[in-house]
């Protein structure tokens, strides 16, 4: 592993890290890019790291969920486009089993607790005190909030949000680009690009026509 | 001046009753959006007046029927929007484009029905109209013809507007406690915004209320006329009108806007009021829209189904379900508002209440009040 990482990004899991670095690897060498807002992100925020040589140091896309992880996603895949390996950060307070895997480019907050056969694919983040039972599988560019529970087999789709407190049953799907923000009990599969949220009682959903098919034998 | 209204009209269950049978029942109302029925076998569903509807796309063709099954009354359809073929769940019996019985699984074995017989089954189909991208629907057997509620230059500005549409479209239900008429009401109202929303709405938006004398005249003729069907029609025709309605001191340069393409070039908040139950605005001067269904439950409940989208996108762009999110969210506050208010008035409402008091600036609503009380009290035809 790089001696060198540089975490860069704006929000609460920026502060995190940044506040609790010393604690995840006090043998690193650490840098730190805040950014003003994630409009920085749209503005060029990866040129702040050319001089950082992509060889000798690591990256960080830091970035809460705005735009459904969009946000944090941008900045990570242009980083990656420039050459950046990205890290995965564990806080010393969560509890990890060996048995899960995580992608680059994942944290996982104080507290958290993942079981084991948990796939957690890249660029999600889980929140201080979620709890993740066996088999659990979050898809690319997830957020899973501080204090939810996501019971053994549940399956969360890419860039979905899950509230603070909510949780999701034992073997239930989750969607694609959903966000729970009601901290109530899901026991039901979810379709994609839902919405529930507190201030809406009914479910938001969001339609997209189908894709048009292409004329036969032509090529994309 | 008081409104013609009585108390009961906005409390009665037999008033509810009869509201659906002369006046819902004979109009063109709102159905659905046509982007959310694209490609063959997409379907819709409402409940519209207490009778289950399915809009189905058959190779194109949009198609308004019944959504019971003609054997044992079952749904065909039982999501609120989806995919398959007009096919009944219970025993397979499938329907086609006319609404007639395309298949009866083991018919010979077991139903026996005299081809004649099963050539004269038909689900019960209602009357369809495209507008650009709004769906619109009438119960009626024999349906006024829509360009008859509706003025030609109106029709036009809806087909243009809506045709601005884009496909991705945010949707939820919010149950509110009023009547329906409130809804109608509180929208032909111009006075309303400066009271309740004066942090939001009224911020950005100066409506003006106006007075035309000619209007106040017209309405206060008193009491209602039985009116023949043509001078009903003619009136009703008033009743819905859109376009520009107050100018924007700005649009703010959020950046998604840069990915849609802009319907017309005018920095003003559009409203559509389509009478009875259908609201169409863009705050931000054509480059979303929100549409607002009021859709009557019972005499004090009226779900609001509303759709926002952002007019069509010129290229595709990853976080473009985020930004529907964002519209919902900030129309979310003005809706509110708005319901709340409504709210209020309904829980005001008993069967002794005094009658409301009306001032000049709100003629077309005592205009509107004297034609549906015609409508209610002498029935006929619209």
């Amino acid at each position: 592993m790089s001696s060198e990482l540089c975490v860069i990004g704006c929000g609460d899991a920026f502060d995190a890290i940044e506040a609790s670095h010393a604690a995840i690897d006090a043998t690193r060498v650490w840098h730190f890019i805040r950014l003003d807002s994630t409009d920085e992100i749209q503005r060029g925020a990866e040129q702040k790291m050319a001089h950082l040589a992509t060889s000798t140091v690591r990256m960080f896309a830091a970035v809460d969920a705005a735009a459904l992880n969009h946000a944090r996603f941008e900045l990570y895949g242009k980083l990656r486009l420039l050459g950046y390996v990205g890290d995965t950060l564990i806080h010393p307070g969560a509890i990890v089993d060996p048995a899960a895997h995580l992608g680059e480019n994942c944290w996982v907050g104080p507290l958290a607790q993942i079981g084991p056969g948990c796939r957690i694919a890249a660029n999600t983040f889980i929140g201080a005190g979620a709890r993740l039972d066996a088999d659990v599988r979050v898809g690319m560019s997830a957020w899973i909030g501080a204090g939810s529970s996501l019971g053994r087999g549940a399956e969360i789709g890419n860039h979905s949000v899950i509230g603070n407190d909510a949780r999701v049953a034992r073997g239930v799907l989750v969607g694609r680009h959903c966000v729970l923000e009601s901290p109530v009990h899901y026991r039901d599969a979810i379709a994609d690009a839902t919405f529930i949220h507190p201030d809406f009682p009914g479910t938001v959903r969001v339609y997209s026509p189908p894709p048009a098919r292409r004329a036969p034998g032509r090529r994309a | 001046m008081r409104s013609r209204m009585p108390p009961s009209a906005y409390l009665s269950p037999e008033w509810f009753g009869r509201e659906r049978d002369l006046l819902f029942r004979r109009l063109w109302l709102f159905a659905g959006l046509k982007t959310m029925l694209a490609g063959h076998n997409a379907f819709i569903t409402r409940n519209i007046c207490g009778i289950p509807v399915v809009l189905q796309n058959f190779n194109g063709e949009l198609r308004a029927f019944e959504n019971i099954c003609l054997h044992r009354s079952a749904q065909l359809q039982w999501e609120s929007v989806g995919r398959r073929p007009l096919l009944c769940r219970y025993h397979g019996w499938g329907y086609d484009a006319n609404g007639a019985v395309s298949n009866i699984p083991l018919q010979e074995e077991l139903y026996r029905f005299p081809e004649a017989e099963r050539e004269a089954m038909r689900l019960r189909r209602f009357a369809l109209r495209s507008v650009g991208n709004l769906v619109f629907i009438n119960m009626d057997a024999q349906p006024l013809p829509f360009e008859e509620q509706f003025r030609a230059e109106f029709i036009e500005s809806l087909e243009s507007s809506s045709s601005a549409y884009d496909g991705e479209v945010i949707t939820t239900t919010w149950k509110g406690h009023f009547n329906w008429k409130l809804a109608y009401e509180n929208l032909r109202d111009a006075n309303h915004p400066r009271f309740v929303h004066p942090q939001s709405l009224a911020k950005s938006v100066n409506f003006v209320a106006q007075v035309d004398d000619a209007l106040v005249t017209e309405a206060d003729i008193d009491p209602a006329p039985e009116q023949a069907r043509a001078v009903r029609r003619a009136l009703l025709q008033r009743f819905s009108w859109g376009g520009p309605d107050a100018a924007l001191d700005r649009i703010i340069p959020y950046a998604w806007r840069d990915n849609v393409e802009r319907w017309g070039n005018d920095d003003s908040y559009f409203n559509w009021l389509v009478y009875p139950n259908l609201h169409i605005a863009s705050s931000d001067g054509g480059h979303s829209f929100i549409v607002e269904h009021h859709v009557p439950v019972n005499p004090e409940r009226t779900d609001l189904e509303i759709y926002w989208m952002t007019a069509t996108k010129r290229r595709l762009y990853p976080y473009s379900c985020t930004t529907l999110l964002s519209l919902m969210h900030e129309s979310k506050v003005v809706l509110g508002e708005d319901v709340r208010i409504m709210e209020a008035v309904q829980a005001g409402l008993h069967d002794a209440a005094p009658r409301a008091i009306q001032g000049a600036y709100e003629a077309m609503n005592r205009l509107i009040e004297r034609w549906y009380l015609d409508v209610m009290e002498h029935g006929g035809e619209i």
